[in-house]
């Protein structure tokens, strides 16, 4: 009687022990993250989180991957998280941090942070995630230009700007549209390596523009040597153009990303190496580096379990996931001592890439800088103006621009 | 029998005038004082922590203990529930983020060593942060666009954080912890205006000629001298609370500097920790620095009655003048009508309406992407950007002997759009109508096949067109330039100069523009009786007399209207300039609407943005007024 009893109890305890866990179960806080990642780089992403999801069963936290296309994604992010509609926890690279920053978008993790949270990611890689002395996200990947070569045509690839000129030359067949160099000299993205080469900023200390300080001249003159009495360049540059020319093995070397690997043809056997040093001021170019974080919104609810899922992201494994199964760069250096990783030409190419580049400024601004660059650069390699009043005039008009976004109350 | 109804609109009008513009003006009214209320708080406080932020300073430089010190002013000090001394420490080395010292009204004891922060106290360390970032970003971009002191208001609480300078750098700030003041009572005084104003023209109409017209000017006058005497004893109210207030700091710095080498004129600042210079170094108020000081907010209210003033009006006259009971009349008997159009109406007020006040109203503030969180009130400037876009006469800039074009000037951008527009709109009739003759000759073989390939550039998405336009347009590749040189022609650099880049777009445009002027212009020729022809060629007109004669004049009816809409697509075709030239050369060939895009979404200037896309409403709009007029032409003479 008494055992019965004794297991009736037992039962229904467990029954309700097993109701109860189901309670709990059900109320797991759901956090959404934004990406905007398609193909291999959207699976690696959702395995990740998947792995996450069942390392944290029954801790009451589950991810939910949702991928925005990348036209509407940065639009998105600004009508929704005010409205507090928009993800706890988004992807997306460094450029937009500053204007985000500033409409109280993004949540500082600064207080998060430890010492060894970020001991594996390169300092240059969270310098660009931080604005104003506070940091704001955690370094998941990063992109930036390298010079990518067609191994059939270039043996080594040119350490100087001399052999790197020599080599040009060689392969450059104006009349049979042949070229040995391609890239977007007339825009300023693809300028700023040999800007930075030559010292050269777009901001100072305090924050104004520069853009036409001496060192920036020096460079924009040393880039119209090559494109004039160099004579192995097309002209005017497109992304079509560069991929048609580079698939049809009209085009030596190439100076761009990742992102031109996958327009690339399957025959054309693709190196990639570091861009050659200057030898007129013995700096590397230096292109700019973009770094996707994981930010955390402002909005959000769950802004501490957040936090540990972006720090989950940082991880050596899923750096090695996103790396050998996504195709990207991780911010984990631990990721490149793997020998799988170190035998991908193109994850080591683009990584050394990643040791001499800077990081593309994240402030707000910079949207003014790329809005008047584009008609000096113009100007300058239609030769429409000198260097001198081009620079001058670009720089007038971003200071006021400037100005008026930053006037005192 | 006629008396009645007259005075009782008229008393209902202002019954109901009088309500709404007192009601939104005391709400607008009390809005600003709970603003100016909040500000003074801040400044009241500040005092504090002008006194003791220094203080603390000065004993961690010296590593003194803070207890006495916090704790002796926890005692002297009534309505501070803590003191919290909240420490950051810049990159790198992220560890060690700790409260320096901490105390609780409570214990009157606290704790003055160094602990990490908790969950709990996250937010000091977030306000102690936003301190340090805020000064530091004020100071490298030689501004004042960020608050040096950070409110926090709770629900019971109002925390207010200091920044702690140690060696003229923020590394902690000093939080206050304060029982969140009472707001102002907001008194209900406009009732007492109501009843006045109800009464005094009651009286009034009993001697009143009960003439329409009288009692309309009579309700009028009444109201406007109701709330004549509102405005006036709100303002009066206004500035009395500023002033109570500034004493009142007055003697609360002066008590602080009591015992202290500290001069009482530096201890009133405002949120940037700038002098407010209310004190004059004799210790009196400076009444002037108040009144500058209030001067932005009032010309604010007082406009602001102003315009719920003449709404207000309006809405008298509407219904003492017989016209409201007119207009619900009419509701009543189409109701039917007009539930049925509820939907449209409803969807058109949120989704068009709501969104065009809201850019018209944004086009009166100078809100950009830095100063979008400031209160309305803040940003507003009225007129400002609406005299820097149309006051600015500056098109032909003159460099020495030089003479050159800005660009950047509005004017230039508008008479490059309407050229834009009148030549696309030309070419794009011309063309059309010359291919709807062609495929409307009779006995044509192939003519459906012709019609669809015609047809074709219209129904491909536009900004793929565009993109391909662009793409021929190369210098080196295009497939234009290769024709040129084919005939022995130098290469042409489109892009280059503003005419071959306005040929680049004008191309595309057209391009996408003749198909459907020639369906349209097709559908009109076939409606065209082909007794008339006959009639003609019988009284001996030839050809170009037919068309001269009959075609033109039967197509009128069918042109103006392509041609009055193809207006408005092309003024605002955006994806042509955008995607082919993007305006180059320097801004030359930008049409209004990718300027505007420009202006709004890569410099940020959301307020300039706004302005410049109503005056491009208004141009479309008095070209609407003027094209309704022309149709109704065509109409009588069709």
């Amino acid at each position: 009687m008494l055992q019965k009893s004794f297991k009736k109890t037992t039962l229904a305890l467990s029954l309700s022990m097993m109701a109860f866990s189901a309670v709990l179960q059900a109320a797991d806080d759901q956090l959404i993250l934004w990406h905007s990642y398609r193909g291999a780089e959207k699976s690696s992403l959702e395995k990740v989180v998947q792995q996450y999801n069942q390392d944290m069963a029954g801790k009451g936290v589950k991810i939910k991957p949702l991928a925005v296309p990348h036209d509407a994604y940065a639009d998105k992010i600004t009508a929704a998280v005010p409205r507090g509609k928009g993800p706890d926890v988004f992807i997306f690279s460094q450029d937009r941090l500053g204007g985000w920053i500033e409409s109280g978008i993004i949540q500082s993790i600064d207080f998060f942070i430890e010492d060894e949270t970020l001991e594996n990611v390169d300092e240059k890689l969270v310098s660009a995630l931080t604005y104003q002395d506070t940091i704001y996200g955690i370094p998941l990947n990063f992109k930036s230009t390298a010079l990518i070569y067609n191994k059939k045509l270039i043996k080594t690839p040119p350490k100087t700007d001399k052999e790197l000129i020599t080599l040009a030359k060689k392969h450059t067949n104006k009349a049979a549209g042949q070229f040995g160099l391609a890239y977007k000299y007339n825009k300023f993205y693809f300028h700023v390596p040999i800007m930075n080469a030559f010292g050269g900023r777009v901001f100072d200390e305090k924050s104004n523009p520069v853009l036409n300080s001496k060192e920036n001249k020096a460079s924009l003159s040393y880039m119209m040597d090559w494109y004039e009495n160099g004579q192995f360049l097309p002209e005017e540059p497109s992304d079509a153009l560069i991929t048609s020319l580079f698939n049809k093995s009209k085009a030596a070397m190439v100076i761009s990303g990742p992102w031109f690997l996958g327009e690339v043809k399957d025959d054309i056997d693709v190196g990639i190496a570091p861009l050659p040093t200057i030898t007129k001021t013995g700096k590397p170019m230096e292109p700019w580096l973009s770094v996707e974080g994981a930010y955390i919104s402002t909005k959000s609810k769950y802004q501490e379990k957040a936090f540990n899922f972006i720090q989950y992201l940082t991880t050596k494994d899923v750096g090695l996931t996103m790396a050998l199964e996504g195709g990207q760069l991780p911010a984990n250096r631990t990721v490149y001592e793997d020998i799988r990783v170190l035998n991908n030409p193109i994850l080591k190419g683009f990584y050394d890439q990643m040791k001499t580049a800077t990081p593309m400024p994240n402030r707000a601004e910079m949207t003014i800088v790329w809005s008047h660059t584009p008609t000096a650069l113009n100007k300058i390699v239609k030769k429409t103006t000198t260097i001198d009043k081009a620079m001058d005039q670009a720089q007038q008009f971003a200071l006021k621009d400037i100005q008026v976004l930053r006037k005192s109350q | 029998m006629l008396r009645q109804p007259l005075s009782k609109q008229a008393l209902f009008g202002l019954a109901v005038a009088l309500l709404v513009s007192l009601f939104f003006s005391q709400w607008i009214a009390s809005e600003y004082r709970q603003q100016q209320f909040a500000k003074q708080q801040i400044q009241q406080w500040s005092i504090q922590g002008q006194v003791l932020g220094p203080m603390i300073s000065q004993h961690i430089q010296e590593k003194k203990n803070l207890q006495p010190l916090l704790v002796k002013w926890l005692e002297t000090h009534v309505g501070i529930q803590s003191i919290t001394v909240a420490g950051i420490k810049k990159m790198p080395g992220y560890r060690s983020k700790r409260i320096v010292a901490h105390t609780d009204i409570m214990q009157k004891s606290g704790e003055f060593q160094p602990k990490r922060y908790s969950k709990d106290t996250r937010y000091l360390y977030d306000l102690a942060k936003s301190v340090a970032r805020h000064v530091s970003t004020n100071r490298t971009e030689n501004t004042f666009r960020k608050a040096h002191i950070v409110s926090n208001w709770e629900e019971k609480t109002l925390q207010l954080a200091f920044p702690l300078y140690l060696k003229n750098k923020v590394s902690a700030a000093l939080v206050l912890k304060i029982e969140r003041p009472k707001p102002p009572k907001s008194d209900i005084q406009f009732l007492a205006y109501v009843g006045t104003g109800l009464g005094l023209l009651a009286i009034a109409l009993l001697f009143i000629p009960q003439k329409r017209r009288y009692t309309v000017i009579a309700a009028s006058s009444f109201f406007i001298l109701v709330v004549g005497l509102y405005s006036i004893s709100t303002f009066h109210r206004f500035e009395q609370q500023a002033i109570d207030s500034a004493s009142h700091m007055l003697s609360l710095a002066q008590h602080e500097t009591k015992d202290r080498a500290i001069a009482a004129e530096s201890l009133l600042v405002d949120i940037y920790e700038r002098p407010l210079g209310w004190i004059t170094p004799e210790l009196t108020l400076n009444q002037h620095a108040i009144q500058d000081y209030l001067a932005r907010p009032m010309t604010q209210l007082r406009n602001f009655f102003v315009l719920i003033g003449g709404l207000s009006l309006l809405f008298l006259v509407f219904i003492a003048s017989g016209a409201a009971s007119r207009t619900i009349a009419t509701l009543k008997e189409h109701r039917q009508a007009y539930s049925y159009a509820m939907p449209a109406i409803i969807g058109m007020t949120i989704l068009v309406f709501f969104p065009f006040a809201y850019g018209i109203m944004l086009s009166f503030t100078d809100t950009n992407l830095f100063n979008e969180s400031l209160p309305l009130s803040e940003r507003w400037i009225g007129f400002g950007n609406y005299v820097s876009i149309l006051g600015d006469f500056n098109v032909v800039a003159a460099d020495g002997e030089a003479w050159s074009v800005n660009y950047q000037n509005f004017y230039w951008t508008l008479l490059f759009t309407i050229f834009w527009t009148v030549t696309n709109v030309f070419f794009s009739v011309l063309i059309g109508l010359i291919l709807a003759l062609a495929l409307n000759t009779e006995g044509l073989k192939g003519k459906a096949i012709y019609r669809v390939l015609l047809i074709l550039p219209w129904a491909i998405p536009n900004y793929i067109t565009a993109l391909i336009w662009k793409g021929m347009f190369h210098q080196q590749f295009g497939v234009v330039n290769q024709l040129i040189q084919l005939f022995g022609g130098n290469a042409v650099a489109w892009f280059d100069n503003v005419g071959s880049s306005f040929m680049t777009v004008l191309m595309t445009n057209v391009w996408l523009g003749f198909p459907f002027m020639m369906v349209v212009l097709l559908g009109g020729l076939q409606s065209i009786s082909s007794d008339m022809y006959e009639a003609a060629r019988i009284d001996g007109a030839n050809r170009w007399q037919q068309f001269r004669y009959i075609t033109l004049p039967s197509l009128k009816p069918t042109i103006i209207p392509a041609v009055i809409l193809s207006v408005v697509w092309t003024f605002n075709m955006f994806n042509v300039i955008y995607l082919v030239n993007q305006g180059e050369p320097a801004g030359s060939n930008e049409i209004l609407l990718t300027q505007a895009y420009k202006i709004g979404f890569e410099k940020y200037q959301y307020a300039y943005a706004a302005a410049y896309s109503v005056v491009i409403f208004a141009i479309l709009f008095i070209y609407g007024i003027f094209q309704n007029k022309v149709s109704k032409a065509t109409e009588a003479n069709a």
